[in-house]
């Protein structure tokens, strides 16, 4: 147990961090809660971890796949409450980050929280974390071309071109 | 400000802090709980009344246990990067225009971009974005161009053919060829054969154009790009009219267009192609839709409620308040009491209690 407590001492901040980064309509509060549960699947799954590559990535695979799946659970539920108030003709279609974009204090957070979800989890992997595009790759599960294709695109997005 | 520089702030932005000693002290009992809680439960389950008991003020006083997995020593965390020299290939980008390329002619539509990745014998072009043409040289044994885009890949092929003296055939297998003679100037192509000058032409095989995917078109949609996305679903519908979630999306277009005809009519569609969950939302989306017609309503909201999940409460009510419209008072009072009594407490409760009053 010693050691699960001085694992996320060390590495909390950077998990919590990198999931408000893929996830800004999460907030703090979402992001702890992802966080906490990525380190306890960590510590579950331990025997799993064959110590291949740096352990910061293996915890941010965890934690990335942990914000998807709350994403993809917070949206669902967030569809059909949304529109158990609507009684006007025409359901407007929100999506999640749009309450992140308006929630933004600067441009590039309202530009990040309107990209799609797959390019902001590269933008933060390689442009944040300093990760190269084959780490990024493994983590995400994809072709290092997607990795390269997606950072393009996104960088066009936020009009930074090439 | 650069991007760079923008992203730099972002990344302060949304910096955490570590957590505190509370936190990891939380999350080290929180670890505890669900390792202590896997060999508690058997032994409670098992025992009844007294015995029952006596195991449940036993567990309370037992020490935690740690998980049979845990670690017994502290990990070793950040373990330094293996070493690997990889030889990166030549990389280079091509803009919108005309190149060459060795002896392959490539032209990068408008707003494209494409890096080339030169490695030797094998020229990949990486298409980021836009559109590429591409007009291939014939290329020595070995030497292959191909032009990849996500997790896709299309290589140039070379020309295979076979010639045979008598009768005089020509049998195309891959490629294009040109055959001059007799009476004869013409292009065969793959799947082609000319036997003494007559030709049999392959079947031609119909290529199915690509369909825009599901998350360019929500794209488009949430970028306000409604014409596009439109075009975009009635093309996949039209080659797949089973693609439920393509008439889910093109019904919250419809509603958020201000047509609530044509979104109803999208969420029929799902009703009848969907599976339950799906079926039981678009009932739900076309009925909040179709508020203050209650003819149509009913029908929707009571098969709605025949399966009621936690949307239950809210159909209720609008079931109810369309039958009082309806004149069908016995039904729309069932249907109210029903909401009373299955979720007091709730708003949905209150407005139940509010309508039967009116009434």
């Amino acid at each position: 147990m010693q050691a699960l407590g001085h694992l996320y001492a060390r590495h909390g901040a950077g998990v919590r961090s990198l999931v408000l980064r893929c996830d800004p309509s999460a907030g703090p509060e979402g992001a702890d809660e992802v966080c906490q549960e990525t380190f306890l699947t960590f510590y579950d799954t331990l025997s799993r971890y064959e110590h291949r590559g740096a352990l910061k990535r293996w915890l941010y695979g965890i934690a990335l796949k942990k914000a998807r799946n709350r994403r993809r659970r917070w949206w669902h539920r967030l569809g059909i409450r949304q529109r158990a108030g609507a009684e006007a003709a025409g359901v407007a279609v929100h999506h999640h980050d749009i309450d992140a974009r308006i929630d933004a204090h600067t441009r590039i957070a309202a530009l990040m929280a309107a990209l799609p979800a797959a390019q902001r989890e590269v933008i933060a992997l390689v442009h944040i974390e300093g990760l190269s595009v084959q780490q990024a790759a493994e983590i995400l599960a994809i072709s290092d071309n997607a990795v390269s294709t997606r950072l393009y695109r996104a960088r066009a997005a936020l009009g930074g071109g090439r | 400000m650069s991007l760079d520089d923008e992203l730099a702030e972002w990344a302060e932005q949304t910096r955490q802090p570590a957590p505190n000693r509370s936190e990891i002290s939380a999350l080290v009992a929180r670890a505890e709980h669900r390792g202590s809680g896997r060999w508690a439960l058997p032994i409670a389950l098992g025992a009844t009344g007294l015995a029952a008991l006596a195991a449940l003020v036993a567990l309370a006083v037992m020490p935690a246990q740690p998980p049979k997995d845990a670690p017994a020593v502290a990990i070793e965390d950040d373990r330094p990067e293996p070493s690997l020299v990889i030889e990166a290939p030549d990389r280079r980008s091509l803009s919108a225009g005309q190149h060459a390329l060795g002896g392959d002619q490539i032209e990068v539509a408008q707003d494209g971009f494409v890096e080339v990745i030169d490695g030797g014998l094998a020229t990949e072009l990486a298409l980021r974005t836009g559109q590429v043409t591409v007009h291939a040289a014939p290329r020595s044994a070995g030497e292959s161009l191909s032009v990849t885009h996500d997790d896709w890949t299309v290589r140039v092929v070379g020309t295979r053919f076979m010639v045979v003296d008598d009768p005089f055939t020509v049998r195309v297998t891959e490629g294009v060829v040109r055959v001059t003679g007799p009476d004869t100037d013409t292009t065969l192509r793959a799947g082609d054969v000319l036997v003494e000058g007559q030709i049999q032409r392959a079947k031609p095989t119909r290529i199915a154009p690509s369909l825009p995917p599901l998350s360019e078109l929500k794209q488009l949609l949430l970028d306000g790009r409604s014409d596009a996305a439109r075009q975009g679903l009635s093309r996949r519908l039209a080659a797949s009219p089973n693609d439920v979630p393509a008439w889910t999306l093109l019904a919250q277009l419809e509603g958020r267009a201000g047509a609530p005809d044509a979104a109803v009519t999208a969420w029929r569609e799902v009703i009848s192609r969907g599976n339950k969950a799906e079926a039981q939302r678009a009932r739900y989306e076309a009925a909040v839709i179709l508020d203050g017609r209650p003819a149509e309503v009913v029908p929707l909201l009571t098969a709605f409620l025949a399966d009621p999940g936690p949307l239950a409460p809210e159909a209720g009510v609008r079931l109810g308040r369309a039958l009082l419209v309806l004149g069908r008072d016995a039904e729309a009072k069932a249907r109210l009491q029903a909401v009373i009594d299955a979720s007091p407490g709730t708003s949905s409760a209150r407005e139940a209690r509010a309508l039967l009053r009116a009434d």
